[in-house]
Parts: C-alpha cells; structure tokens; sequence
C-alpha cells in the first residue's frame, strides 16, 4: 500500500468549464481495481470528483457502468488492476456530463 | 428556494431494473403516460439482473406443471409464503418466458421446446437457459432496453427518488434530485410503482450491486407504508472470497450447480457430512451457508473467513471437459491472472448478502397498503418466498407482477385524476435533500454508509441472536441521532455530486437496518433463511408473517396469519 501510482484523471464540468483540465493524484494501487483507485481518490483526495459504477464486479457478466479510457483505451474500472503510471479519461464514444461520466444515450463531439 | 419543478404522468415507475422495466411495457400498452426513473444510467447501471448468468424458471411442458411448482415453491419456503401470491406469479411464468424468446433473448431450445436445467428443490428442469457460456443476464437488458425504445416511453436517468409523496388517500408521487443538474424536481402521478431493487448493499460483503441501498424500502417505510418479511434475507453460501481479485464474484455457485464441489475446512474435513449426514453437498443453499458460518464461528474456517471448495474428487478430464466448456468465462481469467487452476487448488467461499425476501406486503395486483402505489421486484415482498426463495423464482416474479404491475397501475391511472400535492410536503422533503449540500464540517457520507453496513453484517447476518440484535438497534438510533442530522457533503457541487447521492442513500440504509434488527429480533425462533442461534428450533407459534409499520409515535410490529389456501403444511413443519 505504501507505493504511490501517479493518477492523472480528467476533470471537466461542461456547465462550468471552457475546456478539460487534468488533475494529478499520487495515491495507493497495489492490489487495487482502477475503480477502488477511484473510490480511494474521491474517498480520501478528491469529494468532488465524479465517476460512474454500479456492479463493482459481482455477477458472471457485467454492467458496463464504470467504463473509461485508461492510458487511451477502454475499459472496465472495476476489472483493470490500477498500474503506477494511468492517465483516465471518459470514453471518447459519448458525451461527458462532468469528469469521467457520460450519457450513454448520446454519442461522443470528440471534445473531451 | 428555487421554484421546484412539477411534472405530470399517469403513472411513475421508481427503478429501471427488470421489474420496473417490465412494468413500463405493460402500463404503455395500455395507452396511459408513462414516466421511468432511474438512479443510474439506463441498462447500465449495475440493476441486479444485468449480471445474472442464469436463466429462471417456468413449468412449460407434462409431466411438469404450475401446480408442481407451486408446491415446491411453498414447501422450499418453510409453508411461510402467501400462496395466492404464488399462484399469481407461477401462473404467468410460461407467458413471460414466450414474451422474452418473442422480444429476443436466446434462450435455448430443442425440437422447438424450451430447453430446461434442473436446480435444486425443483421436482422437474424448470430452468430456462441460454447456450452454455452464454449470460442472460445483458440479453435481458438488450432485450428491454429495444421494447422501451421502441414504445418511446420516457426515461428519465440518473436520477434519484428521495421521498414518496402524499396524496389523496394515499401516495401522489414523488421527489428528488436531478444528479446531472442538481435540480429538486417533484412528480405528480396517478399511480406510482416501486421497483427499485433490494438492499444487499447494506451489507460488507455482496454478490450483489452495491448501488442496492434499500431505496424505496426507506421512502415507503418513511411514508408509512406496511412492511413484511424484513428478518429474511438471503446469503449465497458460496460467493467467491478468494483469491482476493474475483472477491464477491457468484460463479462458485454456478461451479457448485455444474460440478459438485466439496466443501472443506481449515482441517481438511468435509464438514457439511457432520451437519448432513444424508445429503451432505446436496443441501439446500441456506443450510449449507449456516454449516459453513458454524465452522468460521468455531475457528475452523479457511484463511480468510470462509470454507474450502474443491474439485479435486472429479476426474480430471471431467473438470477440463467442463472448463473447455466455459473457455469465454472471465472468472476463471481472474483466477488464471492470480496463479490458481481449479483442478489443483481449492478456492475460498463464504455466504454473501444475495437477495432480500422482505420489502412492501403487496396483494395479488401488487397493491400496497396505500392508495397509488404499487411494488415489484424485490421491494414488493408480499411474502412470495415464504422463510427462503426456491432458486430461480425471482426473475420470474419481477416479469410476471411487472407485467401485473404495469397492468394495473395504468388501469387506476385510468379511472383517477391528477392528485394535487401538498405544497408545503414537497418543500419539506425538498428542504431535507438539500440539507447535506448546506450543511457545513460534519461527518462524510460514505463513513456513516460504512458504519450502517458494519452493525448489518455484524448482527443481521447468518446465525443472529437477542443480544446482537439488540446492540444493533442500539447502533442504528446512535447513527440516526448522531450522523443522519450532521452528516455534510464535502463538495457542494450540484451536478453530479456523488457525496450529496452518498449522503440521500445513507437515510435509507438506516431506517433498512433498523426494519432487518426489529423483525429479526421479533422473530424469537429459526425457520428458512432466519436463523437464531439462541432459539435453534422453529417454533409453530411463529408460522405467521411480522409486519411492520412506522407511525408517528415510533415502530409497529403486528403479525399476520399464514394464507393456507392452496397446500397445508405438513405434520411437525
């Protein structure tokens, strides 16, 4: 636990902000999904930020709430074991609604 | 305070998971208006019965019959079920079954019939399924998601109900708080159904969506609505505890169903042969979970809190016939990434929260006891699963009183107008969601949601007893007193503010908790899933369902007869 990854995580507000900015976070991972990262940040680091889950994982499938692009390709949070150096960002497919949530419903401007 | 928005349907549907979803379809074949919220995003959003991997079950073809599995159904469930209800559901089971192959699920078929798995306590393959490494569980989802498009029913996502509101006579909507917006926003509706789930999430360790948090189990208990069967609740005895990155996965149960483990302890004996001698693995899933909680409880327990299952008394082209079979399946990627291989190594199990038997009493039109509002799924309880659900039974009955739902809530839709709200209830409850996001130091949400779970599994789990249950009350009215008036949301941000969600979930696993303790307290003897160490036997006085209601002076327990309108219970049950 003692270890630190180095979390860069896109934090952007549509209703606020002009454009995405990228915050840094050094936080525990070994051991860890990039969801349980996530819960840690916003747990320990971080209140505001926002993410989507539902199953964490349980069930022989899956729900496909807490995907994102982790070092540029997509995934599951809750099925990736975190790494040192992850950069995370929403999936470039849909729109944000605020940092790595999106509306499933509604395809992707690129603008993230 | 901002102007709350008002908006008008005839009926309003609290949950998009299966029941909910089943009931929208039903009610907008009707031709009334129809408004479904969710608290996620629609189909993907971790509702219980996207990740299931089974299928449900159905008596479709002689020599099965609904009257076969009626009677399983109430004798796996200790002759505690409300029989009518049963009937109700069981009937409609080959009806749903067409309405999912007719809407695209996959389910598997042979010379044109349904093909069916046996489960344990059915007298017949009853199961429905869908090609071997296939999970029905995204088909479902795909299925629904195409019916409700296809209807253009109004779906308003990421959204969640806090608070049922009053209407004439009874129940005239609800409110809550657009996640995306931030905004307090209030529904007029002529019926309103709750189908928002369970609450496994209330518990540390679930096989379930975390998300469950009891939801309208809290609002309908909070609105004074008759609650029953609170005391049982279902652990999985063979949830997946080790190794540690497959933790609460449920395919050791499938592993269970396929293959026949053996369970064995820390001292390599086959322990459930002592507590079975007869049936040993073939038990029922609640009497092997309490064996496997008796052996952690006297020290015998694997490593990390559980039991030891192995396959290692199969031959072993067996097993690699089987894992040949199951090649796709990402559990055991999970454990090949962990270095274990089934064929050598045990893997650990313990029981894990699963599903929740007690929720609203409902009749046979999934009426509550409230005038416009309905419950399904496993808010609707009405006492289907008696003292513990036979297997499989309960997608069956979130189609089938979905459908019955939707059906009637569109039918008093019909028959009512629009009610009126009661302006200054809406700014109450509207003053009470926003109260964390004004609030300022204060204990974070999401530890008083730890606290709540802790006490849970602590005390309301496998093997309960008087002074457990009654330290968790003591708990829960500290957590009540103490946190639920201070707790604060450290962001203030209104959109998407996952603390404010935390911080509005938090009142409902409370008033869960203190329903599971009362009930599992009152309850004074073991029977199905219930089960008090300090009262090991079933008591025939307690042959009846304890309800409980919340009035303005505190808690009502009151107790109900047992419907025995179909099959009487045998001698010394």
């Amino acid at each position: 636990m003692d270890e630190k990854a180095n979390v860069r995580v896109m934090r952007f507000d549509p209703a606020k902000d002009k454009e995405p900015r990228y915050d840094a976070y050094g936080v525990p991972y070994k051991g860890l999904t990039v969801l349980q990262v996530l819960k840690y940040i916003f747990e320990n680091e971080d209140p505001s930020l926002a993410f989507r889950w539902g199953c964490d994982g349980v069930g022989p499938a899956r729900c496909g709430a807490c995907v994102v692009e982790v070092n540029g390709a997509p995934a599951l949070a809750c099925q990736m074991l975190a790494t040192p150096e992850m950069v995370l960002r929403p999936h470039q497919r849909f729109t944000v609604i605020k940092d790595l949530v999106v509306d499933f419903e509604k395809e992707g401007d690129g603008n993230a | 305070m901002k102007q709350i928005q008002q908006h008008k349907t005839d009926v309003l549907i609290l949950g998009a998971g299966i029941a909910g979803i089943r009931a929208a379809i039903e009610a907008a074949e009707q031709k009334v208006d129809v408004i479904l919220i969710n608290k996620g995003a629609f189909c993907q959003d971790g509702a219980a019965t996207w990740m299931a991997g089974n299928g449900f079950q159905a008596a479709l073809y002689p020599p099965d019959s609904v009257a076969s599995h009626i009677t399983d159904t109430i004798k796996g469930g200790w002759y505690l079920n409300n029989q009518n209800l049963v009937k109700t559901f069981l009937s409609l089971g080959p009806r749903v079954v067409r309405d999912m192959e007719k809407w695209g699920v996959r389910l598997t078929k042979q010379e044109n019939k349904f093909y069916q798995l046996p489960f344990p306590g059915h007298s017949f393959p009853r199961s429905v399924c869908g090609r071997p490494g296939l999970f029905l569980g995204p088909e479902y989802r795909k299925a629904l998601y195409r019916q409700i498009k296809k209807r253009k029913i109004k779906v308003k996502e990421d959204f969640f109900a806090a608070d049922l509101l009053p209407g004439p006579g009874g129940i005239g909507g609800a409110i809550g708080l657009d996640l995306r917006t931030g905004a307090i926003e209030a529904y007029r509706a002529k019926s309103t159904v709750l189908a928002t789930g369970g609450f496994m999430g209330c518990y540390n360790f679930t096989t379930a969506n975390p998300t469950a948090t009891g939801d309208g189990h809290g609002m309908a208990w909070r609105a004074g609505i008759k609650m029953m069967d609170m005391e049982f609740v279902q652990f999985i005895p063979a949830a997946h505890l080790w190794p540690p990155n497959a933790r609460g996965d449920i395919y050791p149960y499938l592993l269970w169903i396929n293959l026949h483990p053996h369970f064995y302890n820390i001292l390599g004996e086959r322990f459930l042969e002592r507590y079975y001698p007869e049936k040993k693995e073939w038990v029922t899933r609640e009497a092997a979970a309490r064996a496997i909680v008796s052996e952690v409880r006297a020290g015998r327990g694997s490593p990390h809190g559980g039991a030891y299952m192995s396959f290692r008394h199969l031959p072993l082209n067996l097993i690699d016939n089987f894992l040949e079979k199951a090649a796709g399946v990402h559990y055991f990627q999970k454990l090949r990434d962990a270095g274990v291989d089934i064929r050598h190594h045990a893997i650990e199990v313990a029981p894990a929260a699963h599903y929740v038997q007690g929720g609203c009493w409902i009749d046979e039109a999934c009426r509550t006891s409230q005038k416009g509002l309905y419950a399904v799924g496993e808010v609707g309880s009405g006492g289907k699963d008696g003292a513990d659900r036979l297997a499989g039974n309960s997608i069956t009955f979130c189609l089938a009183m979905g459908l019955v739902a939707g059906q009637e809530a569109a039918r008093e839709a019909k028959e009512s107008t629009l009610p009126e709200l009661d302006g200054r209830a809406v700014e109450r409850f509207a003053q009470k969601i926003l109260a964390p996001v004004k609030r300022k130091g204060g204990k974070r949400p999401f530890e008083v949601k730890r606290a709540v779970r802790d006490l849970l599994s602590a005390y309301a789990t496998l093997g309960r007893d008087e002074t457990g249950l009654k330290a968790g009350l003591t708990e829960i009215g500290k957590i009540r007193e103490a946190y639920l008036p201070s707790m604060a949301a450290a962001s203030k941000a209104p959109r998407y503010n996952l603390d404010w969600l935390d911080a509005l979930e938090v009142e409902n696993m409370i008033d869960v908790a203190e329903m599971v303790c009362t009930s599992a307290l009152t309850r004074s003897e073991t029977r199905g899933l219930h089960e008090r160490v300090d009262h090991p036997e079933g008591d025939p006085a307690w042959m009846k369902h304890i309800m409980l209601l919340r009035t303005g002076d505190g808690v009502r327990i009151l107790t109900e007869p047992v419907d025995y309108s179909i099959i009487r219970p045998e001698k010394g049950v």
